[in-house]
Formats: C-alpha cells, structure tokens, sequence
C-alpha cells in the first residue's frame, strides 16, 4: 500500500491541474469557513450567519458539510484530470508493461481518492471545531458529538462522487467526454426526480397554511447523484423550522438507505471500472 | 537450449480482421531474434498480447516455463513499445523512480541505466523538452532499470535521424553482448540482419518462418560475371550443369548456384575454355532478397 501511494505521489505532485484544482478547493473550503463569522451580502440582503443559528452545535455539522460538498467539483476535477492523463498519454499501458497489475493500478486510484476526500474530511472538522467552540452557544460534549454522523456523511459523499468519476473517466478516457456526460447525467437525474415528484406525491398544505405532504419513498432516490445528497441534506429546513416555531422541534435521523446506497454505488464503480480495465485491448 | 518464450497458436482478431493467425514460435535464451513483417502484419498486436495489455482470441503462451503474463514476469522484462510513453510534465530521473517503484528496483539503478544511455547530464530536465531520439534511449534505459532477462522492442528507430538510428543499435548491441536475450520488431530488413541472430517472419498475422537468419533459405548464392562475349559465356556455364538459372541482366550475368562451386574453380574451368572473365562476384542473398521470396511464395 506504501508503494502504491509513494507511485501516485510521485505521478501527481508536480502534476500542473492537481496544484491548480487542490489550491483551489482547499483554499474555498477553508476560506469559506472563515467568512461565516462575517456577515455575506447575498443578493443584496446581508445575512449574518452567525445569528441564524447555523454556527451551533451540533448543527454546524450539518451546514459545514452541506456547503463544503458544494465545492467537491474541484476535487472531481483533480481526479478527472490525472486518470483521464493515465489513458490519453499512453500511461496506463506503460504501467502495466512495466508490472503494476490492473488491480494495482486500480487501488492506487481508490488509495488517493481516499486520501484526498479523508483530508477534506478532517480540514472540514477542524474548522467546525474552530468555528464551533468561537462562536456555539453550546460547547457541551453531547451537543458536539451528537450529529457527528454528518462528517461520516460528507466523508462518504466525497468518496463516492469521486469513485463516480473515475468510473466515468476509465470508461470515456478524455476529459471533455467525462465533463459532457457527467453533466447529461446530471440532467437526467434532475429530469427523472421531477417527472417522479411530479406523478407520485401530492401536495398537502393544513388550514395554517403549514406543508404536511406525505413523505413517500421515491425511487428516483436510489440514483447515485440523488443518493449522494442525500447523504447530507441542506441545512435550511430545520434552520426555519427552529425560527418559525411551527414546525416544533427537529429531529435529526441518520439516513441509512443513502448511506448503504452510496456504499453500494462506489462498489459498482470500481468493479466497473476493474472490468473495463481487464476487458480492454490497450 | 532454455526456451524463455513459448507462443503457441496465438490468434487476434479485431472484429473481422484476423490481426495475428494462428502463429507460433519459441524464442531461445541469449538470442537475438527478429520479429520481421511489413506494416500491418501482427507485430505489435502479438507483443501486446505476451505484454498482457490486448487480450487474445485465442491459444496460448509461456514466459520462463509459466503460463501467461503475471505481473511477476513483466518485472522480468524490459519493453519498449510504438512510441517512448513518459509523464511528460515530469523529468527523467523522477519518471524512472515511477518505474523503480512498480519494478521493486532501487533508485540507485537510475543513474547507472541513464548512464548507458548516455542521458546522465540531463536527467533533471523535463521529458517534454527531449529530441524523439532522446525519448527513445529514455526508454530503453527504462526498460533496462530491472536488469531484465528480455529485452523486447517494438520498432526502436522508428522516426530517428541516422545518427539516432545508429546510437540505438550501438546501445542494443552492448546490451545483446550481456547476454540479455532480445525480441526486437521491425519492418527494417537490414535492422534486423544487423542486429539479429533469428528471425520470426510474419505476413498479415501468419508466421511464415521461425529460425536462424543464416539458415532462412537453403539457396547457396550467386556469381555475377561479366566477359566480352556473353553469349559465348552462357553457353559454356549452360553446359556445366551446376546451375539454376541463368539470367542476362545489361552486360552482367546473373547465375544461381544449383551444385555448391567455389569462385576460383569456376574461373578456372572457364579459362581452360578459353573465357576471359572481367568480371566475377559470388554473392549470397541479402535478408531482403531472402524475405522478399518467402513473402511472395507462400
């Protein structure tokens, strides 16, 4: 495992796109994190963070991981680039020639996917709790820990994005092709959630004007990037429902479907991608 | 004699296109051997499929008495394939500890298989900003960094200047005198007859010969001769019986050597007839020659 690692440290290091895109997404993280203690103009209203509770644990949790994943592009970015640079400039032949196995090759892959979501994961912990214990109402332990599940979420979020796009980059090999697809089935998710919210839940609203609808299972949740979301849903909901006081309390439960569907989908990547890999003439 | 390399039956086809038909061969320890065909003909698909990175149709093969390529035996040989493949934003030196890392060799190695190459003073420099011949001794030196017991090249001076050509076959040769048993691929004739001890024949994916390049025709030569008076030449040699064939060519005779005759006693039979040779030459044939026969015979 120490070699493999030691082989993708030395591929990518110097490796132009990878300093680019990391720079990039590790600068936005932490830099956004900073910012929630400012008060952000959006769209013309400021709104201190701050004061709308966001920075309390064990919520915090919650936003951090939420708005962080927003930024994981960037690290698909350094993942697209270097596989889709393994196939494009012959390399991934070379390698195995010169004796790394198909599986090797593959592991070292998942090794850095790992790697890189594992240090997001732990710089998204750091700053909350930094953030947490400057500006949290409550610093108890039990308020800390209690939606832990949420760095879990994210981390997992990250690793099966970023085992998404590898399938996709060994499957397509160029750059452009992953980003069209990607984005064609980015799309389609959207398109197929929609005509299924559309044809199966019907809206209900009580005489208070309050949102009742009846949550159904809809199957249009175990498409992967649906299933990745899941994993960490937008913290604005029970961030409203505290303020509005209608809703009463929230009650935060682990999202076991999405959690044992994401796992099985980074499954069936990498063995997709180990088969394409096998099945191939390079 | 140790069979290093055994191939038998090995076939590929690319949808309709049978690549590599049905071929077999053995390759010898400490030989050079010539994978010999035109463009088009199966040599690069064959060492794909023994360098495990195309799978076959069909048949089978064994490197050092094991079925197949395992990833243990391509740590056992050094292979060059189309064009030099290195991560181009990286240097040489940085590049060759990839290598070292996938073949459990020590970085040590480096410098010594970059000195063989004569790449030493610029292994700090990005591979981008090599000349094509650079690259290629690049990959040689890559290919040797485990100390392999084959060396296999796939047209090595494809694309080089002469000057290229030449420091390639230099550093071959000096590798070949090791004792390091190669498989070099080519659709250079006189490459191959340079360099090469055996020779594999292909034609459009079938194996048209497998052997020693000495022994690839049975055919004992030919004299080139010249007098003033062809006709009167011919017909003497016509009455000696010991020839195939006579053919006229300008002002020369070509004549093929059916009965082995050495050149003094030919010259000597023929002035005792009274013929004055001016000129006489006796000349096996060329690779080439040799080649060309098999490819439009068979």
């Amino acid at each position: 495992m120490k070699r493999l690692i030691r082989i993708e440290w030395l591929k990518n290091y110097s490796y132009f796109p990878v300093i680019l895109f990391s720079s990039i997404y590790f600068g936005l993280v932490i830099g956004f994190t900073l910012m929630c203690a400012q008060t952000i103009p959006i769209f013309g209203i400021s709104i201190k963070l701050l004061d709308q509770g966001f920075l309390n644990f064990p919520q915090i949790w919650n936003f951090l991981t939420y708005f962080a994943g927003l930024l994981k592009i960037f690290l698909g970015l350094i993942i697209i680039f270097t596989i889709s640079n393994e196939f494009t400039s012959k390399m991934f032949k070379q390698n195995i020639i010169d004796g790394l196995s198909r599986k090797e090759f593959l592991f070292s892959k998942v090794l850095t996917i790992a790697l890189l979501s594992l240090l997001s994961t732990v710089v998204v912990l750091v700053m909350g709790l930094i953030l947490g214990f400057s500006f949290s109402k409550s610093t108890e332990i039990n308020a800390i820990f209690k939606e832990s599940y949420f760095v879990f979420g994210y981390f997992l979020k990250l690793f099966t994005f970023l085992t998404f796009l590898l399938f996709i980059t060994v499957l397509l090999k160029r750059v452009v092709f992953v980003f069209l697809t990607f984005f064609i089935w980015w799309v389609f998710e959207v398109i197929l959630t929609i005509m299924e919210y559309q044809s199966r839940v019907i809206e209900k609203f009580d005489t208070s004007g309050r949102n009742v609808t009846e949550k159904i299972q809809l199957i249009t949740d175990y498409l992967p990037l649906n299933a990745m979301s899941k994993l960490v849903e937008e913290p604005f909901q029970r961030i409203r429902l505290i303020e509005s006081m209608t809703g009463g309390n929230f009650t935060f439960e682990i999202p076991y479907l999405a959690v044992i569907t994401s796992i099985a989908y980074s499954i069936l990547f990498l063995y997709g991608a180990y088969f394409i890999m096998t099945k191939r003439d390079w | 004699m140790e069979n290093i390399l055994e191939v038998r039956n090995l076939s590929k086809r690319f949808g309709k296109i049978n690549a590599v038909n049905s071929i077999s061969f053995s390759v010898e320890k400490g030989n050079v051997y010539g994978l010999l065909g035109p463009n088009g003909s199966g040599k690069s698909t064959t060492l794909g499929i023994l360098l495990s990175t195309i799978n076959p149709t069909e048949g089978d093969w064994s490197w050092f008495g094991q079925n197949g390529t395992s990833t243990e035996v391509l740590k056992r040989i050094g292979a060059i394939i189309e064009h030099p493949n290195f991560y181009t934003f990286l240097s040489a030196e940085k590049n060759l500890k990839i290598v070292c890392e996938i073949k459990n060799v020590p970085f040590t190695r480096i410098d010594e298989v970059l000195q063989l190459v004569g790449l030493a003073e610029r292994k700090k420099d990005k591979f981008s900003t090599y000349s094509l011949g650079m690259k290629q001794r690049l990959s040689i030196a890559s290919a040797m960094l485990s100390n392999p017991e084959v060396l296999i090249l796939d047209e090595p001076t494809n694309g080089l200047d002469p000057e290229g050509i030449i420091q390639i076959r230099e550093i071959i040769r000096s590798i070949a005198a090791q004792g390091t048993t190669i498989l070099l691929a080519s659709h250079l004739l006189d490459e191959v007859e340079k360099v090469c001890s055996h020779v594999i024949i292909l034609k459009k994916g079938v194996s048209l010969y497998c052997g020693k390049v000495s022994a690839m025709t049975a055919t004992k030569g030919y004299f080139i001769l010249q007098s003033s008076n062809l006709d009167e030449l011919q017909r003497e040699l016509e009455l000696m019986c010991v020839f195939k064939e006579i053919k006229r060519e300008e002002n020369k005779l070509i004549v093929s050597i059916d009965q082995d005759i050495s050149a003094e006693k030919l010259n000597k039979h023929l002035l005792s007839k009274g013929i004055c040779l001016s000129h006489l030459v006796k000349q096996k044939e060329s690779l080439e020659e040799q080649f060309l026969e098999l490819v439009k015979t068979k």
